[in-house]
């Protein structure tokens, strides 16, 4: 029976022997980077030759652990054996932990691959190894001075370490750096860390000032700071005393964070913003100096734009100098003495233009002018630089080539002309003379003047002309009646009446008289006046006193002819007179 | 005739007084005195009295108070009335080497010079009357050519007048081209900075900056908007009320 016994047990622990088992088991499937994590590789039967995975992506932080664990329960024996690391995550992500070997009874047995989820760091790691201290003993905090400042307002962290006994901290490395997007940062140099004593929540702490960083926010709207994390080593007393009587000190890492800060960013205001602004946003006062007064044409001079105060002095853009078009204006040099602290930027900022006048003349500089905010005020202020002007002696003067004939013209000796003394003034005249009515009058005069002495002289001419010619006609009709008297040879009255007047209308004609005013003596009168000589004046006479004779007196036809001849002669003289 | 009387003795009255004022604003120019010689100048252009000298002075006056847009333009307008003046344009280049704005001027060719100075000898009165004057020799030689009977004496009056209707052909055109010459407007920018824009209103695409004292020319005015050209040949529209015109 005994025997039976021993067969089944041994019987029994061999079909438990069969049964290997071999498990790899995490404590958290899930956690922040700042916790950690234990892996524990179980068996149920001894093996050796165990190899751990190589945790890649995890830092051991302990480990390994062996533990034998060997029970017996209702006569039954239990056998495990348990190889324990506590890991840290290096990064975020899903994670795996590869496989482990083991050997037993000559068999190669394999964990299970594992994948563990890492996250951000949570701010109160929930894991804790050693529980011989509270949560509430150690404390990393992030103290921002302004939860919701300005654009480009300074803003300080101050990131302390708070920790209070029985806790000793005896190493601490960063593990995660913040990282300040979409701000300007400075960190403050810390020489030595030096631990303070303060109370906080009503007890006293120890304070290790860990990292202090000014920022300037450059953009608006709610900003992360991504947290801090320190990698702990602690000494944490155990319950554990040594032979003297004193408490045995454990050496435990911790990591801890200061979690995700959120800062509000206001925008700087709308209404009020000067078109100068640039982004200057502090305490300034500005000036523009120039290190000369007065210089010849072709030196240079250097005009200094500073800015000096507490802002952001090295965000910003100083304003641009303006000078006139004659001087040449140099690629401006920035020179900045700056220091930070924990209240932001101060110190100067200035901007060397250097400037070469190239004609003489009294220049005046622009007036610069620079604008920032002040936040502590909440408004915008405007500085001016009062108004400079350089005198430029000695050096040529710009002839402005459109004006003047000759293009480009310098010459040496051209200084600013002084005024003119003699006024010359006029009443402001915008009456036009070209295209005017008095123009166009004037203008169309002496043609209108010309044309109309022109045609005066030939219609005077004219008229003349028809004179002679009438004249002419008449002289043909008295030698015509001459000539008809020739043919009353027998009719002697009549003869003599048509030499008569032919005579009397050749002088009619000559001397335009009237007939009826006609006697010996007006004749004689006319014909003086007229300038006709003494000899043709009796001749005249005579002859008209010889046909008056004839026409009662016998004559002969020689005479008669004879009269003929005669009175052609005198009309002939008449006619010929004054033409 | 009484009233006639009255209004000439107004009238020499105030270019008496207008010329005193003229004399003391020089001798407080000549103290240094700007602000006052400024006042009396200026007082003699609201009583309705110019010329190239009062321009000139005030001109000076501007520039001795920094003032860059008045002084530029009342050099202009001094040059306007006498363009050969040399103190005219040596203070007038001063006035311009105080703007901030560089403009190449674009080359102007020798005929365009020997037009532009020919045209700068005389106003554009002058040119009417000389054109007048010209008119009346014609007509004379020509009736003296006319009326002459001695054919050597008509020769030479036929030949003058060939040359006075030469010339008289050539004052007119000269007449014709002064007046474009006057009908094309400058103007002074006063404003210390302006925009100048592609288009006449502030959505299209802005083009450039101007500053005070630069002188542009005005080619087109619609509403408050001034279509200007610069003197390197450059276009684009300004705001009206920052520009002040050359009249």
């Amino acid at each position: 029976m005994r025997n039976l016994f021993t067969i089944l047990l041994i019987f029994k622990s061999f079909i438990l022997f069969s049964q290997v088992k071999f498990d790899a088991s995490v404590s958290k499937s899930k956690l922040g980077l700042n916790e950690r994590l234990r892996i524990d590789f179980v068996m149920n039967q001894n093996g050796d030759n165990f190899s751990p995975p190589n945790f890649e992506n995890f830092q051991i932080i302990g480990g390994p652990n062996q533990s034998i664990k060997t029970s017996y329960v209702n006569g039954e024996r239990s056998f495990s054996k348990t190889y324990s690391y506590f890991l840290k995550p290096l990064k975020k992500g899903n994670l795996r932990i590869s496989q482990a070997t083991i050997e037993i009874d000559g068999e190669i047995y394999k964990s299970m691959p594992i994948e563990v989820l890492i996250t951000d760091s949570v701010s109160q790691p929930s894991d804790s190894v050693t529980q011989y201290y509270s949560d509430d003993d150690i404390e990393l905090r992030a103290l921002i001075s302004k939860g919701s400042p300005y654009l480009n307002e300074p803003i300080t962290i101050i990131y302390k370490l708070y920790y209070k006994a029985p806790i000793n901290i005896s190493d601490a490395r960063e593990t995660e750096t913040p990282n300040y997007k979409d701000f300007w940062s400075q960190t403050i140099k810390i020489p030595q860390l030096k631990v303070q004593r303060e109370v906080y929540k009503g007890q006293n702490y120890n304070v290790v000032e860990w990292r202090k960083v000014v920022l300037y926010p450059q953009k608006s709207g709610l900003l992360e700071v991504s947290p801090l994390s320190l990698n702990l080593v602690l000494d944490v007393p155990t319950d554990k005393r040594d032979f003297f009587g004193n408490v045995i000190y454990d050496q435990t890492s911790q990591l801890i964070s200061t979690g995700m800060r959120k800062i509000n960013v206001k925008d700087l205001p709308k209404n009020g913003k000067p078109d100068s602004f640039t982004g200057a946003v502090g305490q300034f006062e500005f000036d523009v100096i120039l290190n000369k007064k007065s210089l010849r044409a072709t030196e240079s001079f250097q005009a200094e734009l500073k800015v000096k105060g507490n802002g952001n002095l090295k965000l910003f853009d100083l304003p641009n100098m303006l000078v006139p078009n004659s001087m040449e204006l140099f690629e401006p040099e920035r020179e900045e003495s700056i220091n930070t602290n924990l209240s932001g930027m101060s110190g100067s900022v200035s901007k060397y233009f250097t400037v070469i006048p190239r004609f003489q003349g009294n220049f005046p500089i622009e007036e610069v002018e620079f604008s920032y905010f002040d936040p502590t005020a909440e408004r915008y202020k405007i500085l001016k630089s009062p108004r400079l002007t350089i005198d430029v002696f000695d050096g040529p003067t710009y002839i402005n080539p459109s004006i003047s004939n000759e293009s480009n013209v310098i010459t040496s000796d051209d200084s600013f002309r002084f005024i003119k003394q003699k006024g010359n003034l006029k009443r402001i005249d915008d009456s036009k003379f070209f295209e005017s009515e008095i123009f166009y009058i004037l203008s169309s005069t002496p043609f209108v003047l010309s044309i109309a002495l022109i045609a005066f002289t030939a219609f005077t001419r004219n008229r003349k002309q028809s004179y002679s010619e009438t004249i002419k006609k008449q002289e043909k009709s008295i030698y015509k009646m001459i000539d008809s008297a020739k043919k009353l040879t027998n009719d002697k009255n009549q003869f003599y009446d048509i030499i008569e007047k032919a005579i009397i209308k050749s002088l009619m004609v000559k001397f335009s008289i009237r007939m009826e005013s006609l006697n010996k003596d007006k004749i004689q009168e006319i014909t003086k006046n007229k300038g006709i000589s003494v000899e043709n004046i009796s001749q005249i006479i005579n002859l008209i006193e010889n046909c008056e004779k004839a026409k009662y007196s016998r004559s002969s036809d020689s005479e008669m002819n004879n009269d003929i001849e005669e009175a052609r002669k005198i009309v002939g003289i008449i006619l010929k007179i004054n033409s | 005739m009484k009233i006639f009387l009255v209004i000439l003795s107004i009238i020499l009255l105030s270019n008496q007084q207008v010329d005193e004022i003229f004399i003391q604003s020089n001798n407080h120019y000549t103290n240094g005195n700007y602000e006052a010689a400024l006042d009396g100048y200026l007082e003699i252009i609201n009583s309705g009295f110019e010329s190239s000298e009062l321009y000139f002075n005030l001109g000076n006056t501007f520039y001795k108070l920094n003032n860059i847009p008045e002084s530029n333009f009342y050099f202009e307008k001094a040059l306007a009335i006498s363009p050969n003046d040399f103190d005219v344009i040596t203070n007038l280049s001063f006035a311009q080497n105080l703007r901030i704005d560089k403009i190449e001027n674009l080359p102007v060719t020798q005929i365009q010079n020997i037009k532009i100075s020919i045209l700068d000898l005389l106003s554009e009165k002058g040119w009417a009357y000389s054109f007048m004057i010209s008119v009346w020799l014609l007509c004379i030689s020509f009736l003296l050519y006319f009326f002459l009977k001695n054919s050597k004496s008509k020769r030479i009056f036929f030949t003058i007048s060939i040359f006075i209707t030469l010339i008289s052909f050539a004052s007119l055109y000269l007449n014709y081209e002064k007046k474009a010459q006057n009908n094309i407007k400058y103007a002074i920018v006063f404003d210390k900075e302006i925009e100048v824009w592609s288009e006449p209103n502030k959505i299209s695409e802005l083009k450039f900056l101007l500053h005070e004292g630069t002188k542009v020319k005005q080619i087109d005015i619609i509403e408050d908007w001034v279509n200007i050209q610069l003197e390197n040949g450059t276009l684009g529209w300004i705001e009206a009320s920052s520009l002040r015109v050359l009249d």
